[in-house]
C-alpha cells in the first residue's frame, strides 16, 4: 500500500505531474520577468495541456499513425519511470544499487524518440530536426554521463539515494567537483533543447522541428515529456551534486530541496535569457573540445582524489 | 547527390511578410535561391492614377508600414517642386524629425527581428520595448504610431507645441539609456558575434553591381547616403556622419545600424533645438502644373526614388516608387549561396527585408 | 570608395553625345538625355566607365506617341537615358549583362508595359501572379489614347 501510494502519489506521478507543472511555470515566468515582460499566471501550463488534449488531433497523409503516437507514450513513460528513481529531497519512489546508470538510460529515450518522430515525420522541417537532436545528442551526452558519473566514482556507489545520504555525511558534491557540476549543467541544458542549445526546434529555421506535424492529445503528450524531463533533470543534479535535502531531513528538507530546484531552474532561465542561439556545428565544436575534455579532467581528479 | 529543396515562404515563421524563397540544398550547405516576391502587390503606382494629389498622400503612406514618412515625405517633395511650392522652414523640421524617428524605430525594428531569428530573443524583447518609446513620442506627435498623416503637400498638419518638446526631450533621455545596452552587446556579445561576424558577407564590388543602398551598402563601404549628397529638407544645416563600415557581414551592418541611430539622435536634438518659429503649412493648388519630376530621399533602407508626372489635372499621370529593399532583395540569392541552413534565418533577417516596400 | 561623388558631369556629356544621345527636357533634378535604343548599350557601358554604376530603377511609362523607358542613374546627381518605343515596336535591349542591378527593373517594366527584354531568355513574373492573363496593366490603352 505504501509502495502504490509512493509510486502514485508521493514522490511518484502525481507529485511529477504537479512539479513539473510548477517549474516550467517558473521557469517561463522568470524568463519574462528578465525580459521585462509581465508573464503567465501560474495556472497556464496546465491550462495550455488541457486545452492541447481537447484540440483535434491531426494525422498528416503519409505520416505513420501508430508510430506517431506510440513514440510519445513511450517517451513519457521512460521519463516517468526515471523519476521513480530521482529522489525528491530524502525520498524516491524506489531506488536499487546503480540505479543512477539506468536513470540516465531512461532519460535519453525521450531524445531518440524525439529524432525518431522528425525522421518519421514527411516533412522536411522534422527531418531537418530530427536530424539536428541527433548530432545534438553525440554533443551532451557523453559530458551529461561523465559529469553525473564523477561524483558516483568518487564516493564508489551507484545508487543516487546513495549519493545523497553520502553528501549529507561528506559534503555536497558541488564543492568537491565543481567543473563536474558545470559540465553537467551544461548537458542538462543540450538534452532539454533549451537555449542556447534550442537547435532542433530553432523556430526561425526548422518551425517546431519534429514536433511540426504533432496535433492535439500527441503534441500534449511530448510537451508534458519535456516538462518532466526538466523536473528530473533538476531533481537528479540536486540530488548528485547538491544533496537533496541536506543539511536537513523531513518537511525541512524537503523545503531545501525545493529552494535547491527553484534556485536551479533560476540558473537555467537566467542562461536562456542571457544566450542566442549557437549553430549545431558550434554545439558540436563547444561539446567536445571543452565540455569532453572538461569532464574528462574532473573525471581523472576524481580518480586521483579517491586514491588519497 | 541531387540537391535538397526547401520552400520557405511565403508563409514561415521567419518571415513577417510573405516572400517565397526556394533554397536548394546540398547537405548542410545552400547552393542557390530561387525569390518569388509579389504576394503583396497592391498595384498602388496604377491606383495612384486614378487618385488625386491630395488622396495620393495617404495611399503612399500605406507603401509601407514602417518607412511610411519616408514615402509621404517623398511624394509631396515632388508634388510641392512640380507646383513650385515653397514649404515653411517649420515644416520641413517638423518632416526631418519624423524621418529621423523612423530611421530610429526602423533600426531597432530590424535588431529585434535579426536578434529572433538567431534565437536571442531577449535583445529581441528588448529591442521592441524600447522602440515603442519611439512610436510613443510618434504618436504624441501625430497622433499615429505607423502611418502618421502628419505630413501634406505644402507642409505638416501637425504643430509641434512646447509641451511636445519636453515629452520627446525626456523620453529620448530615456531612450539613449537603453540604447547602451544594445551597443554593448554588438560590440561584446561573443555569442552575438558567433552567429553574425563573416555571415552573409557583401564586397564593396558586389554592392556596387547590385546596386545595394542604404545602411547595408555602407556596412560595405559605400559612402551613398542622399542626406549628405543631395541634402532635402533641412539636411544640409544638420551636423551629422555618415557611418559606414568595412566587414559588409550581417554584424557589420548591425554596428552600421547602432551608430546611424546614434547620428540620427543626434539630428534630433539638433532639430528641437533650432526649431525655426513660424508658419507649418502653405496652400497648395489642388491642380498641379503640367512636368515631370523625380525625387529621392534616404530612407531607413536607403535609397528612396519617386518620380512624379503632372499633366496639368489634379491627379497625377504616372507615380514610380522604387524602394530601396528591391535591390536587396534581388542580392539575397548572392547571399544565401554557400551558407549554411542554420545561418540561413540570420541571413535572410540581416538583410532588412521589408517585403511590402518591394511590392508596392 | 567615394566615386559616386567624382562623376564629372563634363565628360559623362562628352561620352554621352558621342552615343548618339542629346541633352533634353527631362524630369526636374534630373539630367536628360534622348537617345535611340540601338546605342543604350553603348551609353550604359560609358556611364559606367565614368563610375556612374549605380541605376536606380527604370521607369516606363504609356506616352500618347509610344512607351517611355527611363533609366534613371545616379552619381552624385540624377542622370537619366531616355528612350521612347513606338507601340508596333516594344522592344528593348537588355541592360543586365552588364548591369547585374537591371535585372529585376527590366522584369518590371516587361510586365507591367509588355516590354520584351531582347538578349535574355524567358522572363518570369515578377510582381503579378503567375497566372495573370490581362493585358500589362499600366499599358491602358483607352486611358492614354
Amino acid at each position: 500500500m505504501t509502495t502504490l501510494f509512493h509510486v502514485l502519489v508521493f514522490p511518484g506521478l502525481l507529485y511529477v505531474l504537479a512539479a513539473s507543472l510548477l517549474v516550467h511555470w517558473l521557469d517561463r515566468k522568470l524568463v519574462a520577468l528578465f525580459q521585462g515582460r509581465v508573464g503567465p499566471p501560474v495556472y497556464q501550463p496546465l491550462a495550455d495541456i488541457i486545452k492541447l488534449f481537447a484540440k483535434e488531433d491531426i494525422t498528416i497523409r503519409g505520416a505513420d499513425a501508430a508510430l506517431s503516437a506510440v513514440l510519445p507514450i513511450v517517451s513519457i513513460a521512460s521519463v516517468l519511470t526515471a523519476a521513480l528513481y530521482v529522489p525528491v529531497g530524502d525520498w524516491a519512489a524506489a531506488d536499487f544499487e546503480a540505479d543512477l546508470i539506468v536513470v540516465l538510460f531512461l532519460l535519453s529515450i525521450p531524445t531518440l524518440g524525439y529524432f525518431m518522430a522528425g525522421w518519421t515525420a514527411p516533412s522536411f522541417f522534422g527531418a531537418l530536426g530530427g536530424n539536428r537532436s541527433l548530432l545534438q545528442y553525440f554533443s551532451y551526452e557523453v559530458p551529461l554521463l561523465l559529469g553525473l558519473t564523477a561524483p558516483a566514482l568518487l564516493t564508489r556507489c551507484w545508487s543516487i539515494m546513495g549519493l545523497v545520504s553520502a553528501q549529507a555525511q561528506g559534503g555536497w558534491s558541488v564543492f568537491w567537483q565543481p567543473v563536474g557540476f558545470m559540465v553537467s549543467v551544461v548537458g542538462l541544458i543540450g538534452k532539454l533543447k533549451r537555449v542556447p542549445f534550442d537547435i532542433p526546434h530553432a523556430k526561425s529555421e526548422v518551425g517546431a522541428g519534429p514536433l511540426t506535424e504533432y496535433s492535439g492529445r500527441k503534441l500534449a503528450l511530448w510537451k508534458l515529456t519535456v516538462m518532466m524531463q526538466t523536473l528530473v533533470g533538476v531533481n537528479l543534479l540536486v540530488a548528485v551534486y547538491l544533496g537533496g535535502g541536506a543539511p536537513f531531513v523531513g518537511l525541512a528538507g524537503f523545503a531545501a530541496y525545493g529552494l535547491k530546484a527553484a534556485l536551479m531552474v533560476t540558473m537555467l532561465a537566467l542562461v536562456q535569457v542571457l544566450f542566442a542561439r549557437v549553430r549545431i556545428d558550434q554545439m558540436a565544436a563547444f561539446g567536445w573540445l571543452y565540455l569532453v575534455p572538461a569532464g574528462l579532467a574532473q573525471m581523472l581528479f576524481t580518480v586521483w582524489m579517491g586514491r588519497l | 547527390m541531387t540537391p535538397t529543396r526547401i520552400p520557405i515562404g511565403p508563409q514561415h515563421p521567419l518571415l513577417k511578410e510573405p516572400l517565397s524563397i526556394n533554397l536548394s540544398v546540398s547537405g548542410e550547405t545552400v547552393l542557390g535561391a530561387d525569390l518569388r516576391i509579389g504576394y503583396v502587390h497592391r498595384g498602388i503606382e496604377k491606383l495612384a492614377q486614378q487618385r488625386t494629389y491630395i488622396q495620393n498622400v495617404h495611399l503612399v503612406e500605406r507603401v509601407c508600414g514602417i518607412c511610411s514618412q519616408a514615402h509621404t515625405t517623398t511624394f509631396c517633395l515632388s508634388v510641392e517642386k512640380l507646383a513650385g511650392i515653397e514649404v515653411p522652414r517649420r515644416a520641413q523640421y517638423i518632416r526631418m524629425l519624423l524621418c529621423e524617428l523612423e530611421r530610429i524605430h526602423s533600426h531597432l525594428l530590424w535588431l529585434g527581428v535579426l536578434s529572433e531569428a538567431i534565437g536571442f530573443t531577449t535583445i529581441f524583447m528588448y529591442a521592441w520595448r524600447d522602440r515603442e518609446i519611439i512610436l510613443d513620442l510618434m504618436e504624441d506627435l501625430s497622433g499615429g504610431r505607423v502611418s502618421h498623416s502628419a505630413t501634406s503637400i505644402g507642409g505638416v498638419r501637425i504643430d509641434l507645441t512646447p509641451d511636445h518638446e519636453r515629452y520627446v526631450q525626456t523620453n529620448l533621455a530615456e531612450f539613449e539609456e537603453q540604447l547602451k545596452l544594445f551597443r554593448d552587446m554588438v560590440l561584446h556579445d561573443r555569442n552575438f558575434q558567433a552567429r553574425t561576424r563573416r555571415l552573409g558577407v557583401m564586397g564593396g564590388d558586389l554592392v556596387h553591381r547590385l546596386g545595394l543602398v542604404g545602411p547595408t551598402a555602407r556596412a560595405s563601404g559605400c559612402t551613398l547616403d542622399i542626406r549628405k549628397q543631395q541634402p532635402y529638407l533641412a539636411y544640409e544645416e544638420m551636423d551629422f556622419q555618415v557611418i559606414t563600415g568595412t566587414g559588409g557581414d550581417v554584424w557589420c551592418r548591425a554596428h552600421t545600424r547602432l551608430a546611424e541611430i546614434d547620428e540620427s539622435l543626434k539630428i534630433v536634438h539638433q532639430i528641437l533645438d533650432g526649431l525655426p518659429e513660424g508658419e507649418v503649412q502653405v496652400r497648395a493648388p489642388r491642380r498641379v502644373p503640367a512636368g515631370e519630376v523625380t525625387t529621392r530621399i534616404e530612407a531607413p533602407r536607403g535609397e528612396l526614388f519617386y518620380y512624379v508626372r503632372s499633366d496639368g489635372s489634379d491627379t497625377p499621370a504616372r507615380v514610380k516608387v522604387r524602394t530601396p529593399t528591391l535591390p536587396t532583395l534581388a542580392s539575397l540569392p548572392h547571399l544565401l549561396s554557400g551558407v549554411q541552413t542554420a545561418d540561413v534565418a540570420a541571413v535572410i533577417a540581416g538583410a532588412d527585408l521589408c517585403i511590402a516596400c518591394a511590392d508596392r | 570608395m567615394d566615386d559616386l561623388l567624382s562623376a564629372d558631369l563634363a565628360a559623362i556629356d562628352t561620352a554621352l553625345v558621342e552615343c548618339g544621345a542629346q541633352r533634353g527636357e527631362g524630369p526636374q533634378n534630373e539630367i536628360c538625355y534622348d537617345l535611340p535604343r540601338e546605342n543604350l548599350i553603348e551609353a550604359a557601358r560609358a556611364l559606367v566607365a565614368a563610375d556612374v554604376h549605380h541605376l536606380t530603377t527604370i521607369t516606363g511609362q504609356r506616352l500618347p506617341q509610344g512607351v517611355s523607358l527611363m533609366y534613371h542613374f545616379y552619381g552624385g546627381c540624377g542622370i537619366t537615358l531616355r528612350l521612347l518605343l513606338p507601340m508596333d515596336d516594344l522592344s528593348v535591349p537588355s541592360l543586365t549583362p552588364i548591369m547585374l542591378v537591371a535585372n529585376w527593373y527590366e522584369r518590371e517594366v516587361h510586365e507591367m508595359l509588355g516590354v520584351t527584354i531582347e538578349g535574355r531568355g524567358e522572363i518570369k513574373p515578377l510582381l503579378l501572379p503567375d497566372d495573370w492573363q490581362g493585358p500589362p496593366p499600366l499599358l491602358n490603352e483607352e486611358e492614354n489614347a
